[in-house]
């Protein structure tokens, strides 16, 4: 196997007749291999663009999805009573319970933690916020972890008697708040939007 | 002319023939030989085999950690193929038995129900374990006896891409079932993707198909799981192999005593070396079915279908090191450049196992006795030969398990602090123990096993061997 291989051969033929004569390619004029090489730059970017174009339109299909606002009335999210309305007496002190909005229940960006953090029977003592942790998008505990609102991920945890401020973990902000009130027989409804952005950046 | 051809061709047939087969006359030969020698005389796959089925594969059982490893993502191609007939890649919302479900899930739940396709199903999860801890074990083995060297730097090279492609490989097939646990590890994925500085948003929508989870999400991970990755590593693969090959393998000490240098000392690869990894593949066959049998290792009711409620999630041991550094790295690490934030996501779960693995490619330019390397390394060094390369290595190893405890630090009583403390303290302490203790016992120099100046053995029954030559 020690003929000369094709490859070889053919630098040969190619290269032998121009390094006699190099000027001809440093005056930019059109020869023949100047224009080949052009021709095969022309189709290495074609066929970069023929990825690259396509790659575009891979783009993201984006779901539209129902955000919680006022007048949303909060049920159950999980549990045996998923779907039924939570009444402001169910939550006994020191206890968290996840809600989502009445018929936007599709969207679990919009999972609420309710959080009775004193006593009483209507909108006092009883906060909520976004339930979808500021660090890296999971769902935090539907319940308090000493007295505190905690991420099973990883291990972030919020302060439910202070705006949900960071108490501990890599999570970057509070957790977002939502103001609600309560109608008659206890209902709890949304009175406007989370006051940040929720989840991750 | 051509009576003198047709003469020799014939003859050169015969010749070709006769050796394999022990010596029986073409004349008597049955219609399957005949049909062999049809076949020979168009393939000639006869000069093939004696290009390649005489290569001499060295005998130790850690040089099959790597056959494992093409073994295990063999099974997880057959495997896959077959949960692909009937998985459906799509989370929209069907409804049954009065239940709406995702449709991946949904399906999922089917393949649990048919007793077959569960076992295949258990089969494809422990083969992802399995190759993924052959990857990790034959790189130790390469690593520790300092065979990444001189030739070999860029087959190290390509072994790391072959990790980080089955880390990939493993991390989106978990979202496929589209259970909770799917549901909450995938968005995790997302939310470190996106939290890349510029281009984050774009390149997380582009790779979970937009905003996780939408429903653009399981169809494209789906394509990247079964298409994509393996197509690549499959690609990947062969080169590895073909520089295994013409490489050659390298070879444990022994060997300098009982074949000249540049010789390869083993069994030919055929029939022997192929024997030997046929019988591996019926090992590895039986011991995964038997797991999957018995040992279901992600049943779908153990997390439920994607819902509010979160349980708790982590991941797999192979990305756990990840998942730990993200748990210790402080909110703090943020700052803006241009408008961009590089925060803690970003570090803990783009940057630091990109330095991982980008040191470890580097392995073979950092190592000292490499950059100094004036000839070929083709043998096996024994690992306390090089006591800095054993500490090192010891230290990134306790370095990861460290890690692994870090992942559970707030569950184990242990706080952020002392958790820091403890990922730094104890992969150094043990390194430098292991150094000193290296120190100590390095008495082996490559001199040493020089065939000229050591005596060979009286080997009265030596092991069957095959030297192939140079080349
Ligand atoms: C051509 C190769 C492959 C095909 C066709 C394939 C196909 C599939 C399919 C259809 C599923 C979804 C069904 C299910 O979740 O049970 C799946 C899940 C999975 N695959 Fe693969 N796969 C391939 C290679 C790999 C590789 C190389 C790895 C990892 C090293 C891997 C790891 C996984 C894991 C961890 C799951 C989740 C299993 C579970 O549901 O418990 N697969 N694969
Ligand atoms: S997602 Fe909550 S701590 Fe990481």
């Amino acid at each position: 196997m020690s003929t000369v291989s094709p490859n070889s051969t053919e630098r040969l033929t190619l290269e032998g007749p121009e390094s006699g004569a190099p000027e001809v390619e440093d005056q930019g004029l059109v020869t023949r291999r100047n224009l080949l090489k052009w021709v095969i730059r022309l189709g290495y970017g074609a066929f970069a663009a023929a990825f690259a174009i396509p790659a575009l339109a891979l783009q993201s299909l984006t779901q539209e999805q129902q955000v919680v606002e006022a007048g949303d009335q909060l049920t159950y999210a999980a549990g045996g009573q998923s779907g039924q309305p939570i009444r402001a007496g169910e939550l006994q002190p020191n206890t968290a319970v996840l809600a989502l909005p009445q018929n936007k229940t599709e969207n679990q960006q919009n999972t609420v933690i309710l959080v009775r953090v004193a006593p009483g029977q209507g909108a006092e003592g009883l906060v909520a916020y976004s339930a979808i942790c500021t660090h890296l998008g999971c769902s935090v505990l539907g319940r308090l972890v000493n007295n505190e609102i905690a991420c099973p991920c990883h291990a972030s945890r919020f302060d439910p008697r202070n705006d949900a401020a960071v108490l501990g973990g890599p999570a970057p902000r509070p957790l977002p708040s939502l103001p609600i009130t309560v109608g008659p027989e206890g209902v709890i409804t949304a009175a406007g939007g989370f006051n940040g952005e929720i989840g991750p950046a | 002319m051509t009576i003198r051809q047709t003469g020799r061709t014939p003859g050169e047939t015969r010749e070709l023939e006769v050796r394999p087969r022990g010596g029986v006359p073409s004349a008597r030969r049955g219609p399957q030989q005949r049909m062999a020698d049809w076949v020979e005389e168009r393939v000639g796959l006869a000069a093939f085999n004696r290009k390649y089925g005489r290569k001499a594969f060295p005998v130790h059982t850690t040089f099959f950690l790597g056959e494992m490893a093409l073994f295990s993502f063999v099974i997880l191609v057959l495997t896959g193929a077959y949960l692909g007939l009937i998985y459906v890649p799509s989370s929209d919302p069907i409804t049954i038995g009065g239940e709406d479900l995702p449709a991946a899930y949904a399906s999922v739940r089917l393949i649990e129900s048919i007793p077959v396709a569960n076992l295949l199903r258990n089969v494809h999860h422990w083969a992802s374990h399995l190759m993924i801890i052959s990857i990790v074990l034959h790189s130790l083995r390469i690593y520790f006896t300092g065979t990444y060297r001189k030739p070999r730097e860029l087959n190290w090279a390509i072994g790391v891409v072959l990790l980080g492609l089955s880390l990939m490989a493993g991390f989106v097939g978990y979202s496929l079932p589209y259970d909770s646990y799917a549901v909450t590890a995938t968005g995790i994925g997302y939310g470190i993707a996106r939290s890349i500085p510029f281009v984050g948003h774009i390149a997380a929508d582009l790779f979970f198909g937009g905003a996780f989870p939408s429903f653009g999400s399981v169809p494209r991970l789906y394509t990247i799981h079964v298409f994509i990755v393996p197509a690549i590593m499959t690609a990947v693969m062969g080169l590895h192999l073909v520089l295994v090959i013409k490489q050659k393998h390298t070879q444990p000490g022994y060997a300098r005593r009982l074949a000249e240098p540049g010789k390869v000392l083993g069994v030919p690869l055929w029939p022997y070396q192929a024997i030997l990894a046929g019988v591996l593949l019926m090992l590895m066959f039986g011991v995964l079915f038997l797991l999957g049998a018995l040992v279901p290792p992600h049943p779908l009711e153990a997390y439920g279908p994607p819902g509010p409620a979160n349980t708790a999630v982590k991941p797999d041991w192979y990305v756990l090191w990840i998942y730990g550094f993200l748990k210790l790295i402080p909110a703090s690490v943020n700052f803006s450049v241009a408008g961009s934030t590089f925060g803690p996501n970003f570090f803990g779960g783009l940057v630091f196992p990109a330095i991982v693995l980008g040191l470890l490619t580097l392995a073979p330019w950092l190592d000292s006795t490499n950059r100094k390397a004036t000839r070929n390394y083709e043998y096996l060094e024994p690992p306390r030969q090089s006591p800095m390369r054993m500490a090192i290595g010891t230290g990134v190893l306790v370095y990861i398990l460290m890690l692994f405890v870090a992942a559970y630090y707030d569950e184990i009583g242990l706080n952020v602090g002392l958790t820091w403390l403890l990922t730094i303290a104890v992969p150094l302490v043990t390194g430098a123990a292991v150094f000193l203790w290296g120190k100590r016992v390095a008495r082996y120099r490559e001199e040493d096993f020089d065939p000229r100046t050591v005596d060979t053995p009286a080997t009265g029954d030596q092991p069957a061997t095959e030297a192939t030559p140079a080349d």
